[in-house]
């Protein structure tokens, strides 16, 4: 369980971080443009046997997403509750392997920027352009892609390695 | 034969709740986003400790970026040596004119009965945390506070220009919304000035895809001139005059083709910004 959290406790700190330092763009959003945390949550979700718990988590690292970063009430844990329930659902379905990951993470990413955007434009926050959607959905895609690859790698170092050790208890 | 319907509660029942918890949430969206909401003690206490705990991840990589920026900038230190030097022969006079000039500031104000002006601030420097996460918000965190000083609505500048306001602060962070959003609720007086004539506008929108922001209301674009300048008007009470915006890039029409606009190419990258500073108010600060 410690993993888990721990590496959406690295993302959530690493979107922080690669925002303050990485402004590589191109027509002037970045190529580095995509939520860590998010994808994060998607690739962990395997980790979590119950389905409560991972929405719990969802909620919570939602809710520290909107309270550090975005200064919302809720509408981030919303959000990723959102994309928990989504993930989980897709992965029912879907075998866990790196190309299903990548897939997932980058509907993750997806379901974040479209539903994020409806909010603030139904509620009168921001105009509504399809364009900047589809740029940020573009811009979006190499980091998201390699983020979701180095995850799903790792986690499978960790599973064989937790493999390996029940096999070795028997 | 029928079946039995065994859910609890009937499906339009289901469907009413939803409707309205969605409806529930929307009304606490836009009351939280359109209004600038204070923080509560738990928000402030999560925001200040991951703060602090992600200036410990800082610390290494700012070591590593500052030893490349250290080596770039070791390639031109003897010529910016030379400059420093040719302009350090001028700061005599630089400060006797600067005297002079607060002195006869004092007194037009003390004349004309204004309550501030650029002056009449303490200048704070801050270094960002982090910046637009999440895209929409145009938001960055700095890393002073209340108990620094920073107020709700204090104005962040660098030495280029304007970059924005506080909108939220905690004991040792703050929230700066940025000139560049494109948040319907922020808009801002501007004047469009050169040696000729001076004219009232309000900038209303940041084009993402020019780069420019653009200004609405101006009663007569035809002597409006490519790079004039653009500056704070002071009207509003929150922006003090005179604070550098950009320089006029293009007149145009806007989206609906019935008004002119002016778009104006910010002073200040926004997409390269690491240090800021805070004016605050001198009667504020104490």
């Amino acid at each position: 369980m410690m993993y888990p959290i721990l590496i959406l406790i690295l993302s959530f700190l690493l979107d922080g971080i690669v925002s303050h330092y990485v402004n590589l763009s191109f027509s002037s959003i970045s190529l580095f443009t995509t939520v860590y945390s998010c994808i994060a949550l998607v690739s962990v979700q395997y980790f979590f046997t119950d389905s409560k718990k991972y929405y719990l988590c969802c909620f919570i690292l939602g809710l520290f997403f909107d309270i550090v970063y975005t200064s919302t009430f809720i509408l981030n844990a919303f959000t990723f509750t959102l994309i928990g329930m989504v993930s989980r659902r897709l992965y029912n379905h879907l075998t866990y392997n790196f190309i299903n990951n990548i897939f997932i993470s980058y509907i993750g990413i997806f379901i974040y920027y479209v539903f994020t955007n409806f909010i603030l434009v139904i509620v009168g926050y921001l105009n509504f352009n399809i364009k900047l959607i589809f740029d940020i959905l573009w811009h979006s895609i190499i980091m998201s892609i390699i983020y979701s690859l180095v995850l799903y790698f790792i986690n499978s170092m960790v599973i064989k390695r937790k493999a390996n050790v029940i096999r070795a208890i028997k | 034969m029928r079946k039995k319907n065994t859910n609890k509660y009937p499906l339009r029942y289901i469907i009413l709740i939803v409707i309205l918890f969605f409806l529930l949430l929307m009304a606490i969206f836009s009351y939280t986003l359109k209004t600038d909401r204070k923080l509560n003690v738990v928000e402030s206490l999560i925001r200040d400790t991951i703060t602090g705990v992600s200036k410990f991840f800082y610390i290494p990589i700012n070591y590593v970026v500052n030893l490349f920026d250290d080596f770039n900038e070791l390639n031109n230190v003897k010529k910016e040596n030379d400059l420093l030097r040719n302009e350090l022969t001028k700061i005599d006079s630089i400060n006797t004119q600067n005297i002079e000039l607060k002195r006869q500031l004092k007194m037009l104000q003390e004349e004309l009965d204004i309550e501030y002006s650029l002056t009449d601030y303490e200048y704070l420097n801050a270094t960002i945390t982090s910046r637009n996460i999440g895209f929409w918000y145009n938001t960055i965190t700095i890393d002073k506070g209340s108990y620094n000083g920073v107020r709700e609505d204090m104005i962040v500048i660098n030495s280029k220009g304007l970059i924005g306001r506080v909108v939220s602060t905690t004991n040792f962070t703050s929230s700066v919304k940025l000139i560049t959003t494109n948040d319907t609720n922020n808009k801002l007086s501007v004047l469009v000035t050169n040696s000729d004539y001076s004219l009232y506008g309000l900038l209303y929108n940041y084009n993402i895809e020019d780069g420019v922001l653009e200004v609405e209301g101006i009663s007569n674009t035809e002597i409006v001139n490519i790079n004039d300048l653009v500056y704070t008007s002071g009207m509003g009470g929150i922006f003090p005059s005179g604070i550098l915006i950009g320089t006029v890039s293009a007149i145009d029409t806007d989206a609906y083709g019935l008004s002119k606009i002016i778009k104006v190419k910010p002073a200040v990258d926004f997409s390269s910004l690491n240090y800021v500073t805070v004016l605050k108010r001198k009667d504020e600060s104490k």
